[in-house]
């Protein structure tokens, strides 16, 4: 097995000469030139091109890089010509500061309605964009500010040369900012959020601001296009400018260009105007039928557009974020002659290199009660760990006070209680809806308790943002694995790293050394999707603990995992507790859990039926007779 | 089938798509080049005469109309002999009602096709957006746009050839005068062409000593008008007149006959004049007043001939858009014979100088290009048919007044 | 006095006609979790065919409806087995992809009918007459169908609550997987389903095209409002979507009333975004759980 670092220098050595760009630069020359010597109508139809590109490119950040279906892009659109018109009309500005205007108050606008509309989810939000838009157009339609429905001129009218030239930089400008965001932190964050915004904020990202901030900068461009596009016709009207088949042909091209790509929108926009142009031509009555049409067949056929059927060949595929960064960020492989890099301590046994007859034995982890199980025992036997206070003093550092949550009539939670002290692991058992999951998701604020509280490390924590919590400190896996399947592995620890290392070099190294304990390093650049279930679940927990929590929740983590997974997952927790972290483990697997777990909490339809120790608490008759059932001299998991 | 193979013939049918799709694109687009100018006529010689019409989208019924006026004016210039010893010739696109595609239209006209002669769209915005851009190409055109904003003098080369919106109503507010009616409810629907229309409307019954005693403005989008129409009722006003389209026109008369709203008189703007306003409400539709700009009855200057020949050339009676049409191609060709040449600036002047008879009345301008001479009139439906009743000398029929209870 | 009452009946029985128009779209949604963008187009194809079968033929539009009614059940099942049923339902991105195809469809249906009817406003005169009632009058059209729509509503609301079949629905609706291992043909399910929901909108489309003019592009408006409508009342709850229907019914019309007509056509979409910001669930739906 090689090393990460091997693993990217071969990435790198590897990578495929950019021809793209040097096939968008000749385009680039070609239409730079038509704008200089094309007819009238020839640069007209130019600059519509680079008009529908630039909203393609504007709707794809909101739309295809996180995710966020949106029907009222035009609300934008009109919203900056308006706003040019009118400073060209009562305030007698240029041209480009109109247009700058437009694009700044879209933004603005943006802004509020962003926070307030991007708390929707899927269609909710889709058609309440669509509902914004048509509020615009209501507006703009009565009010006497510009003409009303009407419409009116603008003064300053620009000529089709023009125009095209500054509309093919704006392309350009698009295309650069795409670019960048598909290689910098913020767009690993869109497209985490675009995958599953649940694990995003569990990997402590403020969701929020990155969603915003996309839906600011994608109204920019779009405000921008409009008050681009007043200058370019020399008239405004509500019609026009929140023209409905504009938001139907920026759906159209991002879609069969390539959503969520870099040259999906410019693709898109350019064969969809040229068919558009020619259908027109030849079939102008069944025209917008025939764009319908291909609307649909895109969405069935062809949901990832033309650049995803380039990528089947290798051509144009993403580069994952930062996997150019500079080798010497990355840290060297350890001694490969030992599985792990974990110090040894003294009196435990290493987990058995062989496996007995009974697989499902777990490896002997004895030195968790050796060292832990008497109050107020130091760490400092084994060597070379770092000690922190918590792990000294014994505090605790999770508390849960009364904590209930009720739906409607049904109680999933009823008076917890549950305390963990620094160190510590603690199991949650029970049968299947007894509320273990609910549990955790209250104590990482994905759901509010409808009584008792939370305190953290001393201060409460009820009702906070999820990813504050787990910026905290508090990190969890969830119950059904939560992979981000147009991420990398590599991208998928990095998100996590970003969330506490905001610089490249410190996350880079983080996300690598965790790759390599994991033994993942070959497999950087697979989707988490493409990985067996059991490494899936070691990049979730990897994921977890690359927050360097103080405490840690594991919601079945080990359940589908191979013995020697199993003492990978051990492993890893070793090494955390041994820092001090705790562990709280929901487990259906009791053989994987209970030899290690000093304290044990047994839920049963969200009442804590028992607690204590292993021994007291799976010999309790009430146990027994809620869940582990009678007769149990075979093994549990048969 | 295994998830696997599926997947496989979804790549296979999306490769097979995407390889369709671009044949399609590169045949249709090497047609469309050709397909485009396929109005472009036998070699050099004939005058041409460039526009766009609307020929689909919403608006392409009406818009219809008023190509067929364009094309048979042509062919009555060419059958007297043309224009300045040649034959003329009609290109034209569709602009599918869009203002941007008819911007790029006459881009193309202009700087591509370069057409010796323009004339107008079928929409007032579509006219108002390529205003600027005419004007800065310097090429005289007169448009069917009844909207005074594009008149005013800022647009020296724009000509308007249809009544103007002021106009359109106030036969209307005389015949009431005449009637004897003194108060007025107004019912306006909340876009450009209503209102100004709305505002002729007041300034013609202010100087008739009419009195509005009630206006309500509602959105293009009004499905229910029960509320406006008690609220117009209250104030028992002895006319109702709205300013409307076809679908609120028709959504009032519902209202105020179910709502048992009474007047003397009700009267609508574009509405009436519709055939389909009587298909859609049947005997309700009787003793409705409606305006139009032209009637085939009328005895305007050849008029009786352009019926006939319409009617002769495309199966069915023109309405007033044709008739307008026509006309334009009428003050074209006289513009153009009295400027001599195919100066723009010297057929715009004799635009201006114009005061000539077509089948749409008295075709005169004022100075900034306003149209002072066409006229407006007022047609009634009576047992299921549409009849002119005002102004008298005009009329072939006597308005039936008042308006009977519903 | 009077005018009160007459605004607040005015408002149930135009609130009624939402519903009716409305009520296709919810079944639609209830059960397959597809919010249907083409639906207003379909209300426009019922009644100008409608239209056309009444100008031409002389067919009552009692006799229309069922015809297109059929219809329309029709092309529900051909679109189902074309589009819908290729789309991957998992997870949010399938609700995404399938609303994307039926705002493709949307545009497909509404130029078909452009195409076929032309631009033209169209309307039936048919039971124009005014229904009295005392002092009051409404138009009979609009009693008629404003009845149909409660009628309909509540009869939707029985057939999924007491019967055979509606129970085969409703489990679809709350578990596919689950009906599926009760032995229940899903596909089937939800075919007849989007099939039988179209079939309504071209039901009403019927009925309404006697109250207001309708033209072949202006479909997307009353799918707006019918979204609205059962946002509001609850996705896939009919109880709350009649509660919905007078609510909305009364606001838009003493809006009218005492506001103004453009008031009353922005207070729709108002309501629409407090809702979605405040309770997005609806009047009587539920909150998703995690």
């Amino acid at each position: 097995m090689i090393s990460f670092k091997e693993s990217m220098k071969r990435y790198q050595t590897n990578l495929k000469p950019s021809w793209q760009w040097i096939i968008g630069g000749i385009a680039l020359v070609v239409a730079i030139v038509i704008a200089f010597t094309g007819s009238g109508d020839q640069t007209q139809t130019l600059f519509s091109i680079c008009l529908f590109a630039v909203l393609a490119y504007a709707w794809n950040i909101i739309s295809g890089m996180t995710g966020y279906i949106s029907f009222g892009q035009i609300g934008f659109f009109g919203i900056g010509a308006y706003v040019a018109a009118i400073c060209q009309l009562q305030l007698n500005s240029d041209w480009y500061v109109a247009a700058l205007a437009g694009g700044l108050v879209a933004l603005l606008i943006a802004i509020p309605l962003g926070v307030i509309m991007l708390r929707l989810q899927g269609i909710y939000f889709a058609l309440g964009m669509l509902g914004l838009a048509r509020i615009g157009q209501l507006i703009a339609s009565s009010s006497a500010l510009v003409g009303g429905s009407q419409g009116e001129s603008v003064p300053v009218v620009g000529t089709p040369q023009a125009t095209s030239l500054v509309m093919i930089f704006v392309v350009v400008a698009a295309l650069a900012l795409t670019w960048w965001l598909l290689h910098a932190r913020l767009g690993l964050c869109l497209m985490a959020i675009r995958d599953d915004e649940m694990a995003t904020q569990a990997s402590g990202i403020n969701t929020t601001f990155y969603k915003v901030t996309a839906f600011c900068i994608s109204s920019f461009l779009a405000g921008l296009a409009g008050g681009l596009y007043t200058w370019n016709i020399g008239f405004i009207d509500p019609g026009s400018a929140f023209n409905s088949t504009f938001e139907l042909q920026t759906i159209l091209m991002v879609l069969i260009g390539g959503i969520g790509t870099l040259w999906g929108p410019l693709l898109g926009a350019i064969i969809v105007s040229i068919i558009g142009q020619a259908l027109w031509a030849q079939f102008p009555q069944q025209q917008q039928i025939i764009l319908g049409a291909l609307t649909l067949i895109a969405v069935v056929w062809m949901p990832g557009g033309i650049v995803s059927l380039l990528n089947k060949r290798g051509w144009l595929r993403r580069t994952p974020v930062w996997a150019t960064s500079r080798r010497e960020d990355i840290p060297d492989m350890p001694d490969l002659s030992r599985p792990t890099d974990i110090p040894e301590v003294p009196g435990v046994s290493r987990p058995a290199e062989s496996r007995g007859a009974n697989i499902l034995e777990v490896p002997d982890l004895s030195w968790h009660l050796a060292d832990l199980s008497a109050p107020g025992s130091a760490k400092s036997e084994a060597p070379g760990s770092a000690t922190s206070e918590a792990q000294q003093t014994r505090a605790t550092v999770l508390k849960c006070n009364g904590l209930t949550r009720r739906f409607g009539g049904l109680s999933a939670l009823s008076n917890c209680a549950i305390q963990v002290e620094a160190g510590q692991i603690v199991a949650v058992i029970g049968p299947n809806g007894a509320g273990k999951t609910t549990l955790f998701n209250l104590i990482t604020g994905f759901d509010r308790p409808s009584e008792g509280d939370i305190s953290f490390l001393e201060h409460s924590i009820t009702g906070h943002a999820p990813y504050r919590i787990a910026r905290e400190g508090v990190a969890r896996t969830f119950q059904t694995s939560r992979p981000f399947p147009s991420l990398t592995a590599w991208e998928t620890l990095l998100l996590a790293a970003i969330a506490k290392n905001p610089s490249r070099s410190k996350a880079t190294a983080q996300a690598s050394s965790m790759l390599n304990k994991l033994h993942l390093s070959e497999q950087w650049n697979n989707s988490p999707e493409h990985l067996p279930p059991g490494q899936r679940r070691l990049l979730e927990i990897g994921r977890a603990l690359m927050l360097q929590p103080r405490v840690l929740l594991l919601d079945e983590a080990m359940a589908g995992m191979a013995p020697d997974e199993i003492a990978l997952v051990h492993a890893l927790l070793k090494e955390v507790v041994s820092r001090g972290c705790s562990v709280v483990a929901i487990e259906h697997v009791l053989p994987a859990i209970t030899p290690i777990a000093q304290h044990i909490y047994v839920l049963d339809f969200g009442v804590t039926i028992a607690e204590g120790a292993a021994q007291e608490v799976l010999g309790n008759p009430i146990v027994v007779d809620a869940y582990l059932g009678t007769g149990e001299k075979e093994s549990i998991n048969a | 089938m295994s998830a696997t193979g599926y997947r496989a013939i979804q790549h296979r049918i999306s490769g097979g798509m995407f390889a369709l799709l671009l044949m399609l694109a590169t045949t249709l687009s090497a047609c469309g080049g050709a397909g485009a100018t396929s109005n472009a006529g036998p070699a050099s010689g004939p005058i041409r005469i460039g526009f766009s019409m609307t020929e689909t989208g919403a608006n392409a019924a009406p818009a219809l109309f008023e190509l067929q006026g364009y094309q048979l004016g042509a062919e009555a210039i060419n059958a007297q002999g043309g224009l300045l010893g040649r034959q003329v010739q009609l290109v034209y696109y569709d602009d599918q009602g869009s203002t941007a595609t008819t911007v790029q239209l006459y881009q193309k006209l202009i700087t591509t096709d370069k057409v010796d002669l323009l004339v107008g769209p079928y929409q007032s915005d579509l006219n108002a957006a390529i205003a600027p851009l005419v004007s800065r190409n310097k090429m005289a055109m007169a448009s069917m746009d009844a909207n005074l904003t594009v008149y005013g003098g800022q647009y020296p080369y724009l000509v308007q050839s249809i009544t103007q919106t002021p106009r359109y109503m106030s036969p209307l507010i005389d015949l009431a005068a005449s009637k004897g009616y003194k108060t007025l409810a107004l019912l306006v629907q909340d876009t450009a062409f209503p209102q100004a229309l709305a505002a002729g409307v007041k300034a013609a019954a202010q100087a008739k000593g009419i009195s509005v005693v009630f206006e309500g403005t509602y959105p293009a989008t009004t499905t229910d008008f029960s509320s406006l129409v008690l609220k117009a009722g209250a104030s028992h006003p002895d006319m109702i007149i709205g300013a409307t389209f076809l679908p609120d026109s028709e959504g009032i008369v519902r209202a105020a006959k179910a709502a048992n709203i009474n007047a003397k008189l009700f009267a609508f703007s574009v509405g009436p004049t519709e055939p389909d306003f009587n298909t859609a409400l049947g005997s309700a539709a009787n003793t409705i007043l409606g305006n139009t700009l032209w009637f085939p009855t009328l005895s305007t200057a050849g008029n009786a001939d352009f019926v006939n020949a319409f009617h002769g050339k495309f199966g069915r009676d023109p309405d007033y858009h044709a008739a307008m049409a026509y006309g334009t191609m009428q003050a074209l060709a006289a513009a153009v014979k009295g400027a001599g040449s195919l100066d723009q600036t010297k057929i715009r002047d004799a635009y201006l100088k114009l005061d000539i008879q077509t089948v749409a009345g008295n075709f005169k301008l004022n100075e900034t290009g306003r149209q002072l001479g066409y006229q407006a009139y007022v047609l009634q439906w009576q047992g299921g048919k549409q009849v002119l009743v005002w102004p008298s000398d005009v009329a072939n029929a006597t308005p039936q007044l008042p308006h009977p209870a519903w | 006095m009077q005018i009160y009452l007459i605004l607040a009946l005015t408002g149930l029985l135009w609130g009624g006609v939402y519903l009716l128009m409305a009520t296709g779209l919810n079944l639609i949604y209830g059960v397959m979790k597809v919010v249907n963008l083409a639906h207003g187009d379909f209300i426009i194809v019922g009644g100008l065919l409608a239209f056309s079968l009444f100008t031409t033929f002389q067919i009552s539009p009692w006799i229309a409806l069922p015809i297109a009614a059929a219809l329309l059940f029709g092309v529900g099942m051909l679109v189902h087995r074309l589009v819908l049923a290729q789309i991957d339902m998992a997870g949010s991105q399938g609700e995404l992809r399938t609303l994307l195809a039926t705002f493709g469809l949307s545009y497909i249906v509404s130029n078909t009918a452009l195409l076929i009817w032309g631009g033209q406003y169209e309307s039936i005169p048919f039971l124009q007459d005014a229904l009295k009632i005392g002092p009051l009058s409404f138009p009979k059209s609009l009693v008629v169908c404003s009845g149909a729509a409660f009628v309909l509503a509540l009869a939707v609301q029985l057939w999924l609550t007491r019967t055979a079949s509606g129970r085969l629905v409703r489990a679809t609706a709350q578990s596919e997987l689950g009906a599926a291992s009760c032995g229940l043909n899903i596909q089937r399910v939800r075919l007849f389903t989007f099939a039988l929901g179209s079939a309504m909108a071209g039901g009403a489309g019927v009925l309404v095209v006697l109250l207001i003019p309708m033209q072949a592009t202006t479909g997307s408006l009353f799918g707006v409002q019918a979204f609205i409508l059962i946002v509001l009342g609850g996705l896939g709850n009919f109880v709350g979507a009649i509660l919905a229907a007078v609510i909305l019914g009364l606001v838009e019309v003493s809006t009218g009333y005492f506001f103004g007509a453009n008031a009353a056509s922005g207070v729709i979409y108002l309501i629409f975004i407090l809702i979605l910001m405040f309770r997005p669930q609806g009047l009587l739906g539920q909150r998703g759980r995690i």
